[in-house]
């Protein structure tokens, strides 16, 4: 596959990621850092088709613009700490682990990370520990049930891309 | 397609469950002592007194000697801190009134006497607000 590809696919993957980003930043919160993670699934999905650099390349990205575009400045630390200590656990997962973890499992893996990246980002700011643990609890059950919906989102799109669109690069 | 549960993913969830564990008790042991503020007297900038503050304290009341008879006197409780009574000409730190959160203090100038509520009282934090 040519350099020029990857680079248009992966531009695309990002500005999906992007769009997912931002929708999610017009949907109403329950409690402050508690969110869908859309955006997780073309993390998850460039970790299958690509590879663990691009995947890091593609949060790294989508943190930045997204939280420029939507939000304030100092989301750029959360989002990148929370984004890549997720892709750094899920790349691990998912490439070391692949048999014993289903999608679902190491997006749920994801989204627990993705907060604890946050919150210690979060705590390191603010010089408190106690912003981890009392926002741990909610977040990491929110985690439970978002990181499995996404899985299950990032399942299908996955098999689409690997049977459509790679088929004839990849085997 | 069907969705298939792998023994990996009983590990994502049980991990998940002792963070919440950890974070719950955490929060618990935290909670015992999230209100960490203490009085700092400074005097000229040199001489400094730090008392802490904590819950159920018996109100004290400290003289503070700013040196050729010029005094301040400073009463800290639980719920605030002010200057009681002093024989500056302005009386602007009498007249300043009760500090209660961290951040807040009290100046004499002619005195060069500073109080200052320092550390952290998280009943009241805002962090919320900002992070958000």
């Amino acid at each position: 596959m040519g350099r020029v590809r990857d680079m248009v696919i992966l531009g695309l993957i990002i500005s999906q990621a992007l769009v997912l980003h931002l929708l999610e930043g017009f949907m109403p919160v329950l409690a402050p850092g508690m969110k869908l993670g859309l955006a997780n699934i073309m993390t998850l999905v460039t970790l299958a088709i690509y590879g663990f650099k691009e995947a890091i390349i593609v949060v790294s990205i989508r943190s930045v613009l997204g939280s420029l575009l939507g939000g304030s400045v100092t989301a750029i630390l959360y989002s990148l700490a929370g984004g890549i200590l997720s892709c750094l656990v899920m790349g691990g997962l998912y490439y070391k682990y692949r048999p014993y973890f289903s999608i679902m499992g190491i997006s749920t893996a994801g989204a627990i990370f993705h907060n604890i990246g946050q919150l210690l980002m979060a705590s390191w700011m603010f010089g408190s520990v106690g912003i981890l643990f009392s926002y741990l609890p909610l977040l990491t059950v929110t985690a439970l049930g978002t990181g499995f919906f996404v899985g299950l989102a990032s399942r299908y799109m996955i098999k689409y891309l690997q049977h459509r669109w790679f088929a004839c690069e990849r085997g | 397609m069907k969705i298939s549960i792998k023994i990996g993913d009983i590990f994502v969830y049980a991990f998940a469950v002792v963070l919440i564990i950890i974070s719950l008790t955490g929060m618990y042991l935290m909670g015992l002592n999230n209100d960490k503020r203490s009085v700092v007297i400074e005097v000229d900038k040199s001489d400094s007194y730090s008392i802490e503050i904590r819950e159920g304290m018996e109100p004290v009341e400290l003289r503070v000697d700013a040196g050729g008879g010029r005094y301040n006197t400073v009463v800290i409780t639980y719920e605030e801190v002010r200057i009681e009574e002093a024989n500056c000409p302005d009386q602007l730190c009498v007249k300043t009134g009760a500090i209660r959160s961290p951040g807040q203090a009290i100046v004499c100038l002619p005195h060069k006497v500073t109080v200052t509520i320092t550390g952290v009282d998280e009943r009241q934090s805002d962090i919320d607000d900002i992070a958000h």
